[in-house]
């Protein structure tokens, strides 16, 4: 392929995991930038878009269109779920750091129901509210274990508070689906 | 006594906000209701959202009548509006609202931008979605799960000393799965109270003691309650432990 040449990509994602874990606080963060204290439970659910651009090894410039799925915590247990799984290429899998329960049975209770209808989504663990060090209660060797056997590509500890890992998450979610490697993110 | 009045979705539309040109309708007419006239419904909705806005009220969500209840969500300059028995949970309509409005926007949404003139049919297809989710349950139990539940849920009312006179099984969204000699009444002032679950981390348990009841909302797993509508001259600590109790046994017997 030439040089300057650009290629769009439009990828749906998934943000799936107990409720109360920063599921929407992540999205908030990756799309506007924002987070917010308050808490109220996400009813439904909801998807967000946002334009990722980047140069590849090959200088050929990347636009993939994110479409980020919100899944609500409870939104596992409805009767169409699959109506909304459907079709994602990658799904991250949310757990709150400071809640040990919320990374036990990740793979039954989430995974399998995605793999279901998805069966080529890529997975991503994600260890979210890494800011509050004090409460942590999930050390990074029992989160890796999990990922393993969810075979998932990684294991991300991320802030949706700070923002630290929020974009990288990301980041690395699209450029594994697309198999490509990155240069430098626009 | 039928649970249908709680769960009656009554029609469903999408239309542009501005022109009130109608995208999508379906309606689901019952024996003792009939839908109200498509272009009715949307002129009336239109005029709604025009007041609303001139008004400078803020976003409209649900609007009550004595028959209807009606729900809205307003996105990309469309309408997604449910009409529905009072008696359905608002949260209920908010979350399968939400989830319905998503599935549009991510399958059509691209497609209405660019649409000069509004051709209806290109959304035939969307009909199987919007039936599988307003006739769906926004929390899944097995039906031997059901019975199971429905055992112990008489057994706690049928206890003669702790004053339990009636106990249902709710979604957090007030979907109602199953229910033994509940007041329609209380039912419908139970829904209500899920409100205020939603501002609450892990909620595990709520009371409300008035003159008419002692309600105890028990969570039995994620997404999932207990209610019971106790006698309120009947102490309130005992019922407590033994609905407790019996969301013990049924934590039991659903699956996780």
């Amino acid at each position: 392929m030439s040089k300057g040449k650009e290629i769009k990509h439009i990828l749906k994602l998934l943000l799936l995991g107990d409720g109360a874990v920063g599921k929407t606080s992540l999205i908030l963060r990756f799309i506007e930038n924002r987070f917010s204290e308050d808490y109220q439970m996400s009813l439904g659910v909801n998807f967000l878009t946002k334009t990722v651009k980047f140069i590849d090894i090959k200088n050929i410039q990347r636009t993939a269109s994110l479409q980020v799925w919100d899944i609500a915590g409870q939104a596992r247990h409805v009767s169409y779920s699959h109506l909304y799984l459907k079709g994602a290429l990658g799904a991250f899998y949310v757990f709150d750091l400071t809640r040990r329960e919320t990374l036990l049975h990740m793979q039954e209770r989430w995974q399998s129901q995605v793999l279901k209808v998805s069966p080529q989504c890529m997975s991503i663990l994600i260890g979210n509210k890494a800011d509050l060090t004090k409460d942590r209660v999930l050390s990074a060797s029992q989160s890796k274990k999990v990922q393993e056997a969810m075979h998932a590509i990684d294991y991300i500890e991320t802030s949706a508070k700070t923002g630290e890992n929020v974009n990288e998450a990301f980041q690395t979610m699209t450029t594994r689906i697309l198999n490509l490697t990155p240069k430098k993110f626009l | 006594m039928s649970l249908e009045k709680f769960k009656t979705i009554k029609a469903f539309f999408i239309f542009e906000k501005e022109t009130g040109n109608t995208l999508f309708t379906r309606s689901y007419e019952t024996q003792d209701t009939t839908t109200p006239d498509a272009h009715l419904v949307v002129a009336f909705l239109t005029a709604m959202f025009s007041f609303a806005k001139s008004s400078s009220l803020s976003e409209l969500r649900v609007v009550d009548m004595t028959d209807l209840r009606f729900s809205f969500i307003e996105r990309d300059d469309l309408v997604f509006a449910i009409l529905a028995s009072p008696l359905v949970s608002p949260l209920d309509l908010q979350f399968k609202l939400t989830t319905i409005t998503s599935l549009f926007l991510a399958e059509y949404g691209l497609q209405v931008k660019e649409m000069q003139l509004v051709d209806t049919e290109v959304f035939e297809a969307f009909k199987s979605h919007v039936d599988e989710v307003f006739l769906g349950e926004t929390r899944e139990m097995l039906s031997s799960s059901k019975n199971a539940a429905l055992f112990y849920l008489k057994k706690l009312v049928q206890q003669n000393d702790i004053g339990a006179r009636g106990a249902m099984i709710v979604s957090f969204t007030g979907d109602i799965l199953l229910e033994y000699r509940m007041d329609q009444t209380r039912m419908a002032g139970a829904i209500r109270l899920l409100n205020v679950s939603t501002y609450m981390r892990n909620l595990r348990y709520l009371v409300v003691s008035s003159e008419a009841t002692n309600l105890v909302a028990y969570k039995i797993s994620e997404g999932l309650l207990l209610y019971v509508d106790g006698d309120p001259t009947s102490g309130l600590e005992n019922l407590v432990v033994k609905v407790s109790e019996t969301v013990r046994k049924v934590k039991e017997i659903i699956p996780h």
